[in-house]
């Protein structure tokens, strides 16, 4: 059997921990001046009874829910809640894989004997997890992982689901189609077309009809569409990412989850990019300067923590008025991160040609290749403590939050900025003396 | 900047009057350009330096080619020299032809238009030439402070040290060979900053004055190539930053890299308390085996020694992963350790023992492949990758 355990709006549930006054009334996480640019990360159930839901706009969420309180989050300490979450798991149950901040499925095959009935160790950690860490969640439980997260989705919030055995495909049959993961608006459309309404039509589908329809993914859908496969496959966490702040999450959440080992015969993802999109068009070479200083940072960051190094440094900006255009120049081998970052500044330097605003601002790596850590032979000092840094910051990072250490270029503060884990908006100066030397 | 030729302001009329014409065997002719012309650049700002300068006279031809790094003056004396002169033609072109007519004779003459003919029975090339006094001229052979060095042990040393230097410009003083001789010892040092291959070897005289030059990678496997098989003595002189090396067919001139060569002594480790003994060409061959799936991106094999023996392992993102067993005997605690095989193959080749010695400390200390004999020694250092994890 299997099992996937999902925090019920997880960023919530965190906020009124710490803070209890916000129980019972309409939250939204992603951003505090709702007035402002930004999307919701996650929004309480009192404020999804309006409509509001992740990835929705701000201003749109306002309109809908104006009473809701509105913040801007406090990303450390989800994430710190995460990983005690998959630590309580990991000491209970044989094999758990976390799927992203706030959903983690467990494998209980074969563990009948060891471990007793999994309906009873299911509901024992879920228990556990309210009771030891005061989150609520929602287990599914069923033969496949892929009908345990169905039903986990189903059973939300506070529930226990399980699904007997053999019962997969008659569980998802009658269930709309969307409610398969991998099925999303655009995908439902082509299905519809093909006058399928539910996930039972999709799995009685001829597997040719399906192919020739949606290509290979259609064999992958309609094979998930009877039940899926009983084995847990590893696969990248990925954070429900709604905001466009630096990406220090997904940084922290690959360093959590443990993917700095070496690298396995597996595939390597193709590319790495970190973006921001600013609350107001800019302009303020000294802000567009800084925004560049903190993308390279973590996105260099990123590419540390996962042994990988890029062929190609890529900048894209989209102006103002939503043109979009990329920059790529090709960096050595060993170059180091102040190299990269005056490459970029080279590439930011000729996209402000434009004379534009500028409205999101990204940096991303191509060609991604495994970084094998050659030694030296006659390390200067100089060398050696500047490969250190970065190892000793994301050391730094991991222990005490990514905020805990910045590159001082990356400081200027851009009023108005939403940025999820940062807090509310400080004047320039006051920031600066806080952050100290 | 100084550099290999020092440029003469030459009589150009003396030239365009004098017209070369010499007859000779198109390969061996080819043999000797080839030497010179593997100097001159494809490409140069300066587009006369992708010429080589032929100077007949006395009987001999000489065949002159630089890019002002390096220079070298071969003297071709299997020729028939029909008249004295000057000829400037471009290398390339002119090897081409050289090696397309291999076999036959063939007869080069200038005409008043400082371009040449080459004619052999059935074919006849007419090759523009250029104004030969445009050519720098190669410095003239130094009267004094010459030492000389047996070629074969040269060649040697050249073969078990050229490959680990620096390929790319970056480091400067890498991108050459040191040359150090001091007391009755010659030593070669190439580095790249990752190995290190050391050789040193006695000398039957002591040298007066120590010696202690980095020489461009490409002026010593020139030097390489001229020797060959050659039994003779060279002469070698330094002088300013320069060394001209003197063999019995071709006068070398190289500009000295300059730059602090890394201090090679102090990096040789003397602690290393894990030494074995092991068979060349099926430890080569094991390696080979292990790096076959490894990429340009990934070349890395994970060395784990331990008491069943060897496990070379390698695993290539994209790609897959290999796994190969070695037998040896490791009576010391287990290793894991890390290299890019392509270092160890590097050093496998130039050994010509069938056994070699490989000395292990830890995964961060450098393995070394020693050999020595006497009046000879050789090291060479591999720093392990780091496997992380």
């Amino acid at each position: 059997m299997f099992a996937h355990l999902d925090l019920d709006q997880f960023f919530v549930s965190v906020e009124r921990l710490r803070d209890p006054r916000l129980c019972g009334v309409p939250v939204c996480i992603g951003g505090s001046d709702p007035t402002k640019r930004g999307a919701v990360a996650c929004a309480s159930y009192e404020a999804r009874r309006f409509g509001v839901h992740a990835g929705m706009a701000l201003r749109r969420a306002r309109v809908l829910c104006p009473e809701a309180v509105f913040l801007s989050g406090h990303l450390d300490d989800y994430l710190e809640r995460s990983r005690n979450v998959l630590r309580l798991l990991e000491e209970r149950a044989p094999r758990v894989l976390p799927r992203s901040i706030d959903e983690f499925a467990i494998d209980l095959t074969g563990c009948e004997r060891l471990l007793g009935d999994p309906h009873t160790l299911a509901a024992s950690l879920r228990e556990a997890i309210l009771s030891e860490i005061g989150l609520s969640n929602t287990i599914g439980l069923a033969g496949t992982p892929l009908v345990a997260k169905v039903a986990s989705a189903r059973g939300k919030p506070e529930g226990f689901l399980a699904i007997p055995l053999g019962g997969e495909a008659a569980y998802l049959a009658p269930l709309p189609l969307r409610a398969l993961p991998g099925i999303g608006p655009k995908t439902e459309i082509r299905l519809r077309e093909l006058g399928l309404q539910t996930i039972g039509a999709l799995a009685r589908l001829d597997p040719e009809i399906l192919r020739t329809a949606l290509g290979a993914m259609g064999e992958t859908l309609g094979q998930r569409a009877r039940g899926g496969t009983p084995r847990l496959a590893q696969k990248q966490a990925i954070v429900p990412f709604v905001g466009q702040d630096d990406g220090a999450k997904e940084l922290l959440r690959d360093g959590l989850f443990g993917r700095q080992g070496e690298h396995e015969a597996k595939r390597l993802p193709k590319s790495l990019s970190r973006e921001r999109t600013f609350a107001e068009d800019q302009d303020d070479a000294l802000v567009l300067d800084a925004a560049l200083v903190r993308l390279v940072e973590t996105a260099v960051a990123a590419l540390r923590v996962q042994k990988l190094r890029g062929r190609t440094l890529a900048i894209h900006v989209r102006y103002a008025d939503l043109r979009t255009v990329s920059r790529h120049v090709r960096i050595s081998r060993d170059a180091e991160e102040h190299q990269v970052l005056a490459q970029g500044r080279r590439l930011l330097g000729r996209l402000l040609e434009r004379r534009l605003r500028i409205r999101r601002l990204g940096v991303g790596f191509l060609g991604l290749y495994p970084a094998l850590e050659q030694l030296e032979l006659f390390d200067g000092p100089q060398a050696r403590s500047r490969r250190a840094l970065g190892h000793a910051l994301d050391r730094v990072r991991t222990r005490f939050g990514w905020e805990s250490m910045r590159f001082g270029a990356g400081l200027v503060y851009q009023p108005g900025s939403r940025e999820l884990g940062s807090g509310e908006p400080r004047s320039r100066e006051p920031r600066l003396r806080e952050r100290g030397p | 900047m100084s550099s290999a030729v020092v440029e003469k302001s030459q009589d150009s009329k003396s030239h365009s009057k004098t017209c070369l014409s010499f007859r000779g065997d198109a390969r061996e002719l080819a043999d000797s350009v080839s030497l010179a012309a593997s100097v001159s650049p494809t490409k140069s700002p300066r587009a006369v330096l992708q010429n080589l300068l032929l100077h007949g006279r006395e009987g001999v031809l000489e065949v002159t080619g630089t890019d002002l790094e390096v220079a070298i003056r071969v003297r071709i004396e299997q020729v028939e020299i029909l008249q004295d002169g000057l000829l400037l033609v471009n290398a390339a072109r002119f090897l081409q032809i050289l090696r397309e007519l291999s076999g036959e004779q063939v007869e080069v003459t200038t005409d008043e238009r400082a371009g040449c003919t080459i004619a052999t029975g059935d074919a006849r090339f007419q090759v523009l030439g250029e104004d030969a006094s445009d050519f720098p001229e190669l410095q003239d052979w130094p009267s004094e402070g010459t030492f000389s060095l047996p070629a074969p042990k040269l060649v040697d040393m050249i073969r078990r040290t050229a490959f680990a230097t620096h390929a790319e410009k970056t480091r400067y003083a890498m991108n050459g060979i040191l040359l150090d001789l001091k007391d009755e010892r010659v030593h070669l040092v190439a580095t790249d900053g990752k190995r290190l291959a050391l050789c040193e070897r006695s000398l039957d005289f002591t040298v007066e004055k120590p010696v202690h030059v980095v020489v461009p990678t490409k002026g010593m496997t020139l030097l390489q190539r001229v020797l060959g098989t050659s039994e003779e003595e060279i002469q070698l002189s330094i002088e300013d930053n320069q060394v001209h090396i003197k063999t019995s067919n071709a006068l070398l001139s190289c500009r000295l890299v300059q730059g602090h060569f890394p201090p090679y002594e102090e990096v040789v480790p003397k602690d290393h308390d894990k030494p074995l003994t092991l068979p060349r060409e099926a430890f080569l061959s094991a390696l080979r085996r292990a790096s076959l799936l490894a990429t340009k991106d990934s070349q890395a094999v994970r060395f784990r020694f331990g008491r069943e023996g060897l496990e070379l392992t390698a695993r290539v993102p994209e790609v897959g992963e290999s796994r190969v067993q070695f037998p040896l005997d490791f009576p010391y605690d287990d290793l894991e350790i890390g290299f890019n095989p392509s270092y160890f193959a590097d050093v496998l080749k130039v050994i010509g023992t069938t056994e070699f010695l490989l000395e292990l400390k830890d995964e961060r200390s450098a393995a070394v492949v020693r050999e020595e004999s006497e009046g000879h020694r050789y090291v060479y250092l591999v720093m392990p990758l780091s496997l992380g994890g």
